[in-house]
């Protein structure tokens, strides 16, 4: 630099002095502390109710003014990364030099800023978020994880398979007291329990097995009726076994599209038909005390978490029925306040279990409450009358309409075509399991089982809530699933505006590309909440930047630490 | 603990014990070269049971924190060897070795049945991501070893019994310290660095400010303000302070993530005890 600017050349030298990126590099990580030991409201369960729970109201208000409830985000923070920025771009520019044993510093402290640049980029122009799909269905939109709405993804995605692969699982025998054996079954096993006096064979072993089952006539008078009903909607078509009086919490009416509820009722045995509710409405079900609250799915109405300690209220703050051909599909804002915080709840017609708010900062709290979104909007009840005729009552489009059935002739129900093929006055229900051509998590085994003289044939499978048979007084049997995931992968179609399309499979660890977005396999959900994908999706234009730049720095510190020493010690040779 | 582990244990504890020997009557040269040959002894078999426990269970065995601990006394017993092959001083040797045996002794506690190796850690980024990890947390653990030797000699002056001969042990001593930090921060670097490549590719984020990952980068910026200190200043005591306080961290970063309240927000917690 020439003489006229040593002014400037002073200030670049003070700026840049290693003494100062000390004290700076010490101070970041001093703050960065803070913000592990302080609950973070950007981390998965640092929502305002949880951390006025944790620190009380005053310690709370205090942290928010300070920002210590998001430190990484906080003015401070950043300032604090611009100052070690501001030191590292002096420190280069003071000691700027092309020798070889100076290449390891450039490239390391050259490779600091790019990083710190690239993470700018990203956050004034990029944007992560989620999309949920089930098999079949197609989004163009994402749900933004910064501001958690929909927004457009400039393509659409249409997962065409999800797979999900578990590790083998594990049968359990156990006894009073004696002991408890655990084995993995395998065809043709025996297993001897001197114990319970019993023995047991593996007959047949599907892993990765398919559930079949098939409805038998059952004992009249004991065992309620089915109907048996072919149903064929736009979207395919599907036989459905329908239980007289099978009604359970409104959850269990929710089809796979959230729009379809079919239920059966025999007046011969059970009457009632007023307890089909055909209007959108939203459930509050508690879990342990099994107490039920619902109100209609309308803006502004307001409801109280049933059997909750302390009290809890909430109003609907948003219907996002826009949604219908998006990610999660239709769903409401909800609003809970308890205990004078507040805090926001998303719920999702077609995938009760999912909950976005583990990803997001949204606060959410009493987990024994459960919301379930019914949204029907075609609802198929089929009454047996007490003459033995069919009726189909149906509500479309806010009417109900009565027509007779008589089996195998279709009706036309609005959208939805209806034929009736049976019905039975008794039913059960047996299962059995065959191999699926793919992995489904599953494992079932028939098992031969002789205790106390008798001899037992049945099969068990890892579906459920691991349902054990109690074969006798000593010998309690259980089927456990492996809770281990081996792999799980989406099979999507990618399609452009202009209608060209691709096929990608996305897995753990292996995402796609596509129009600068990256498509991850983040997670999924159990069958049990209405199994589905849920994929991430991610535009960082400034990750090659963040890429270069953290490969600059690795590539600095070995030259520095491993490289450098050597060219030293040559020069220093005479 | 598994036969191998347990000859590991004794090779480490009988090296550290002959080169405190060495360390005490520094005329009897067969303290030296045995100490340093079954300390070889050691790190070979330790290795063996690595090699053996990856190849039977087919994935690198770095999915708990048993399999992670006796990697890390392997690493402190690579970094000492090589240490001690170049630089020979009192007791930070010693000290390695019986440190290397108190890692593997502290594994014990987190034996426990293998689980099968989840999604997430099917990654082409696990084994290297892991291993740079425990090469640098090997040779940082040695740095801070032969920090806390100097902060000890220079604050009450053991170990230095006449001037010319206690400033050769604190030079080596210095040497010590500078040559496995140089080893420890690359490989922390590039450790952090995979990291940040496979959190990408899984969670979408190469950052998310989980507290696992800011532990790792305080780690860091530590280890980094340790190097640009010993650069700027020349005060051994706070070279060697600074270097414990990284050292520290480097221990909490892999052990103390279930004392934090955010641990329950973090997603790396696969080998969390």
């Amino acid at each position: 630099m020439p003489r006229s600017n040593s002014l400037l050349r002073s200030l670049v030298e003070l700026a840049g002095s290693i003494r100062l990126g000390v004290v700076l590099l010490v101070a970041l990580a001093a703050s960065s502390v803070l913000g592990t030991v302080i609950l973070q409201s950007t981390l998965p369960g640092g929502d305002a109710l949880s951390l006025t729970d944790r620190y009380g109201e005053t310690t709370c208000r205090l942290f928010e003014a300070l920002h210590l409830t998001d430190v990484f985000h906080a003015w401070w923070y950043v300032a604090l990364m611009g100052l070690v920025a501001l030191n590292v771009l002096c420190a280069t520019i003071a000691r700027f030099s092309v020798r070889l044993e100076k290449l390891g510093f450039l490239a390391a402290h050259l490779g600091v800023l790019l990083v710190l640049v690239a993470g700018a980029i990203y956050v004034r122009f990029g944007d992560k978020g989620l999309i949920v799909l089930r098999e079949g269905e197609t989004a163009d939109k994402y749900f933004s994880r910064r501001d958690r709405f929909y927004h457009d993804l400039g393509f659409s995605v249409t997962l065409k398979r999800f797979r999900i692969a578990h590790y083998p699982g594990q049968m359990v025998f156990v006894g009073p007291q004696e002991g408890t054996v655990s084995v993995r079954p395998r065809a043709g096993r025996e297993v001897s329990l001197p114990w319970a006096d019993a023995r047991v064979r593996f007959e047949r072993v599907v892993e990765d097995a398919r559930y079949l089952v098939e409805v038998l006539p059952g004992r009249p008078g004991e065992d309620a009726g089915a109907a048996h009903m072919k149903i064929e909607t736009a979207d395919g078509t599907a036989e459905v076994w329908r239980f007289a009086g099978e009604d359970g919490p409104a959850e269990s009416l929710v089809t796979s599209d959230g729009r379809l509820a079919v239920l059966f009722d025999d007046e011969r045995t059970r009457g009632g038909t007023d307890r089909v509710p055909a209007e959108p409405r939203l459930y509050l079900i508690n879990r342990s005390t099994r107490e039920a609250a619902s109100v209609p799915a309308r803006v502004d109405e307001t409801f109280k978490l049933p059997g909750v300690d302390p009290p809890a209220s909430g109003r609907i703050v948003a219907i996002l029925d826009d949604a219908d051909n998006t990610t999660l599909g239709p769903g409401l804002r909800l609003e809970i306040r308890s205990e004078g915080s507040t805090g926001l709840r998303h719920v999702f017609a077609k995938h009760p279990g999912f909950n976005p708010e583990r990803f997001t900062a949204l606060p959410v709290r009493s987990p024994q409450v459960r919301f379930v979104y019914y949204r029907p909007r075609v609802v198929l009840h089929l009454v047996r009358t007490p003459d033995a005729a069919c009726v189909l009552r149906s509500h479309v489009d806010g009417a109900w309409e009565t027509q007779t059935l008589s089996p195998n002739t279709p009706v036309e129900a609005g959208p939805v075509k209806v034929t009736l093929l049976e019905v039975l006055d008794a039913a059960r229900v047996e299962e059995r399991y065959e191999p699926a051509a793919e992995p489904t998590g599953l494992d079932a085994a028939l098992l031969s089982v002789s205790a106390d003289g008798e001899r037992y044939d049945f099969w068990m499978a890892t579906a459920g809530d691991g349902k054990a048979v109690k074969v006798s007084e000593r010998l309690t049997i259980g089927y456990v699933a492996s809770m281990h995931v081996r792999d799980y992968q989406s099979e999507v179609t990618l399609t452009d505006v202009d209608g060209a399309s691709l096929e990608r499979s996305v897995h753990v660890n292996r995402p796609a590309w596509h129009r600068g977005w990256q498509i991850f396999q983040e997670g999924y959900f159990p069958a049990a909440a209405g199994s589905g994908s849920q994929l991430a999706v991610s535009r960082d234009p400034g990750l090659l930047a963040a890429y270069v730049g953290l490969v600059m720095i690795a590539a600095g510190v070995f030259y520095a630490c491993f490289i450098k020493p050597v060219i030293v010690k040559r020069k220093q040779r005479p | 603990m598994s036969f191998v582990l347990s000859l590991t244990l004794a090779m480490y504890v009988m090296s550290g014990m002959l080169s405190l020997a060495h360390s005490v009557r520094r005329r009897v040269r067969l303290f030296r070269v045995s100490a340093l040959a079954v300390l070889a002894v050691g790190v070979v078999v330790n290795l063996l049971w690595v090699m053996t426990r990856w190849q039977s269970a087919g994935f690198p065995p770095f999915a708990e924190l048993y399999g992670c601990l006796v990697l890390l006394a392997l690493c402190v017993g690579v970094v000492s060897l090589s240490l001690e092959l170049l630089v020979d001083v009192r007791f930070v040797g010693a000290l390695s070795s019986l440190a290397a045996a108190g890692v593997l002794v502290f594994s014990v506690r987190y034996l426990g049945e293998t689980r099968p190796l989840p999604p997430a850690l099917q990654s082409p980024y696990f084994a290297p991501h892991v291993l740079s990890y425990f090469i640098a947390y090997g040779a940082l653990s040695v740095a801070g070893l032969a920090s806390l030797v100097l902060l000890v000699a220079r604050l009450f002056g053991v170990g230095a019994p006449s001037a010319d001969e206690g400033r050769r042990f604190l030079e080596g001593v210095e040497a010590w310290i500078d040559r496995s930090a140089q080893i420890g921060l690359p490989f922390l670097t590039l450790g952090l660095i995979l990291g940040g490549f496979w959190a990408q590719a899984a969670y979408t984020d190469y950052w998310s400010w989980d507290p696992k990952e800011v532990w790792a980068l305080i780690t860091w910026l530590l280890v980094v303000a340790w190097f640009h200190l010993r650069m700027s200043s020349r005060r051994p005591v706070l070279h060697a302070a600074l270097m414990l306080v990284a050292v520290a961290a480097l221990y909490f970063t892999l052990l103390g993530m279930g004392l934090l309240p955010t641990a329950e927000q973090s997603v790396h917690t696969y080998t969390q005890p």
